[in-house]
């Protein structure tokens, strides 16, 4: 099984090139399109945005500062085959997402 | 004494059929290695039902939530390996257990428990045999290990990631002997050793040296009922982070005098079955292997289990049951303290939320990103009996307001938040009789159009897989030209208008295929469908349903001749409608593995004719 940490400039970047690898397909069920994970894709977790700095926020929960975002958004990917993604791959220290019975920062060969 | 025996002969006919089948069953089952047989009086329940009623003897595939292994779970008819389910997830999961607990799926946080050879046991100047004695029956499962040189540390330790941060219990067998001149040491090392103890065992009396023990740390020691094996346990507090060096350890040889480290000692020793576990009680031996795709027998609201299937999700709240973390604001005069209440979640603290007297002022609240469509879950309960029937508000920034009441007991509650919210907090009421505190066992917050079960996070957000539970290339087991499917589930939740399936057969595609489902088109409506060639033959849909439990579903098919039945009515039927040739079956979700039931399947039965009315009606009675 492989995990992969994913960094994309924005969404409909990031499932173009999902769709392109076949981490996702698009299926047609009951007349509805809609995105389905590829063979040997057990998961795709959208995490989205990531905060770097914290913003604050008064006791009335009003933004003092506003939190600071690293650039673009985030996708984990689980799936039995090795993919190259190129440069959108991460390989961050301190992740901000897991998979359920592995370790925090479980990334790349997990089993 | 022949009259007794002939009505015993005659007392027994009438349940023989269920019986023996229940005996194949566990007999093939308990053959195979780490495998699990529970609640066996459920199954003998669900057997005898069908037997009372003349349709064991009929049923081409019977799969209950009663023998499982990591990826298998096994049928009870055809009692071969042809029909049992293959079981994906890829990640653990929780369950409610038989005694009404959440807990992690498997329980022990092992990975190859068992398998000493494994890449995950590390091992330094050690032998290991396997095929040693075991407390198993008659398997040979035990473990010989042995350190022969002198100068050298000899250790086996099992390296493993939790994934919340409560006491941990570490138990293993080891075989009782007479060997007094060395000393096996033991070893539970939590979060990089911030709460550790490493204990010698006089393998002939049972005494117990401590060489090393963190402040909290507690041992134990058993000898079996046939005075062959220890059970030595020993249990650690709670770390503070979830580290990434915890391991569970043996040293074979650690000592020529009880509780004292000697480089020099040498021997061996026999082990079985380790575990390591949440909370503070060494339960029963779990094998495990990879863990991550054990199905989840589940007991909500009910003596008798089932399977639980479910979609993908990620719990976005951090520490989700460890309310003392900073990630959790206290804001005025609130206070977060360990409750006395023991928690939801087998060997979890709950904690106790105090000085909720002003509604926002006062608040435990933790920032969170939520996408619209967020579904929201608390475990929560009064302190005291004189606050129950107050309440408590569980809002977000982003407009979500709802109220709770408080109850004697543990309560868990869910709610589908339509607001987009980028905070989760608890205060008091605005209206009702407010309360100022509140105990909370734990908090989840998912995307999702209804809540699902608890996922525990400690200081990253955690994602669960969807439930994967299907069979390929079973058409023999599949009625062809005409059969019955049939299905019992327990409802716990009205989720509304959701495509979820729950019984389905189809030969892989989109385009043939039988199923029972939940409408993706109308609110809580169960629905027969069939299509063949990609064309809709058959869609025979329920009344809405309004109240939880047990529904027992058939649906029977024919060319020409379709019927569906629900608890014991005929629903409708279709009398224009050919049969699609099916191969592949699929429990609680589509052939794509997709749309999940998010419920629990009791029982799923295939017959290869198209039962008679009466038997329909009778097949489906409550």
């Amino acid at each position: 099984m492989e995990i992969y940490k994913l960094n994309y400039t924005n969404k409909e970047t990031a499932i173009a090139d999902l769709l392109a690898k076949g981490v996702y397909v698009e299926v047609t069920f009951e007349e509805v399109t809609s995105l389905a994970y590829g063979e040997g894709v057990q998961a795709v977790v959208d995490i989205g945005q990531i905060v770097e700095v914290s913003g604050t926020y008064d006791e009335q929960g009003n933004v003092i500062t506003a939190p600071i975002y690293y650039n673009g958004v985030f996708y984990d990917v689980m799936c039995i085959q090795d993919i190259d993604f190129g440069t959108n791959e991460v390989f961050p220290i301190d992740c901000v997402h897991s998979f359920m019975g592995y370790a925090q920062n479980a990334d790349g060969p997990v089993d | 004494m022949i009259n007794i025996g002939i009505g015993i002969s005659w007392a027994k006919a009438i349940y023989s059929v269920a019986n023996n089948v229940i005996a194949n069953f566990k007999a093939r089952v308990l053959s195979y290695p780490n495998s699990i047989f529970e609640a066996g009086p459920c199954l003998d329940a669900t057997l005898e039902g069908l037997n009372a009623i003349g349709l064991l003897d009929n049923a081409s595939l019977i799969v209950t939530p009663n023998a499982y292994t990591e990826g298998i779970l096994y049928d009870v008819i055809p009692n071969t390996t042809l029909g049992d389910m293959t079981v994906v997830r890829a990640t653990t999961a929780t369950r409610v257990n038989s005694a009404g607990l959440i807990e992690v799926v498997p329980r022990n946080v092992l990975q190859y428990s068992n398998d000493l050879n494994n890449s995950v046991w590390g091992v330094s100047n050690v032998t290991k045999t396997n095929g040693q004695v075991s407390p198993t029956s008659s398997n040979n499962e035990g473990w010989l290990l042995n350190k022969t040189s002198t100068g050298v540390d000899g250790a086996v330790y099992n390296g493993f990631t939790i994934s919340s941060l409560n006491k941990y219990t570490y138990s293993w067998y080891i075989l009782k002997d007479t060997n007094e001149s060395r000393f096996p040491e033991f070893y539970l090392r939590l979060n990089n050793g911030e709460f550790e103890q490493y204990i010698q065992l006089n393998t002939k009396t049972g005494a117990l040296g401590v060489r090393i023990a963190s402040s909290g740390c507690t041992r134990s020691i058993t000898l079996s009922p046939d005075g062959l094996w220890w059970r030595l346990t020993l249990t650690n507090p709670a770390p503070t982070t979830n580290g990434v060096d915890n391991r569970h350890g043996v040293r074979p040889a650690a000592g020529t005098t009880l509780g004292v480290y000697n480089i020099n000692a040498t021997g061996s020793v026999i082990v079985y079955g380790a575990q390591t576990e949440e909370g503070s009680t060494a339960t029963e031996y779990f094998p495990t292997t990879t863990r991550l795709n054990i199905p989840r027998i589940d007991y909500t609201n009910g003596s008798c289990p089932s399977l639980l299937v479910e979609p993908q999700r990620t719990n976005l709240v951090l520490y989700s049951q460890q309310l003392n973390n900073a990630t959790w604001t206290k804001y005025g005069a609130t206070t977060v303290s360990v409750s006395s209440f023991n928690s939801k979640i087998q060997g979890a603290i709950a904690y106790n939320i105090t000085g909720l007297n002003v509604f926002y002022t006062d608040r435990l609240e933790q920032l969170v990103t939520s996408i619209s469509g967020s579904s929201f879950t608390i475990c929560l309960k009064a302190i005291d009996l004189a606050d129950v029937g107050k309440t408590i508000s569980i809002f977000g920034n982003g407009g979500f307001n709802q109220n709770y009441i408080l109850t004697q007991d543990w309560t868990v509650i869910s709610k589908l938040s339509s607001q987009t919210n980028t905070s989760f907090s608890i205060s008091r009421a605005l209206t009702g009789t407010p309360a100022d505190k509140l105990a909370i066992s734990f908090i989840q917050l998912e995307l999702g159009s209804y809540p699902t079960s608890y996922i525990p996070t400690v200081a990253s957000t955690v994602t669960r897989n969807a439930d994967v539970i299907s069979k390929t290339g079973i058409s023999s087991l599949i009625g062809q030209t005409e059969g019955t499917i049939y299905a019992e589930i327990k409802v716990n939740k009205l989720i509304g208008t959701a495509s979820r399936y729950i019984f389905h057969i189809s030969d892989g595609t989109v385009n043939n295929r039988i199923y029972i489902a939940f409408s993706g088109a109308s609110s809580n409506v169960i629905r027969g469908r069939i299509f063949n060639g990609g064309t809709l033959q058959c869609s025979i849909d329920s009344s809405t349903i309004t109240t939880t439990g047990t529904y027992k579903l058939a649906l029977a098919y024919k060319n020409n001749d379709i019927v569906f039945y629900i608890n014991g009515v005929q629903i409708g039927v279709d009398i224009i409608a050919t049969i699609p040739t099916c191969s592949r079956v699929d429990i609680g979700h589509n052939y794509a593995g997709a749309s999940q039931l998010g419920d629990g399947v009791a029982n799923a039965n295939i017959f290869k004719t198209r039962l008679l009315n009466t038997e329909l009606a009778q097949l489906t009675t409550l």
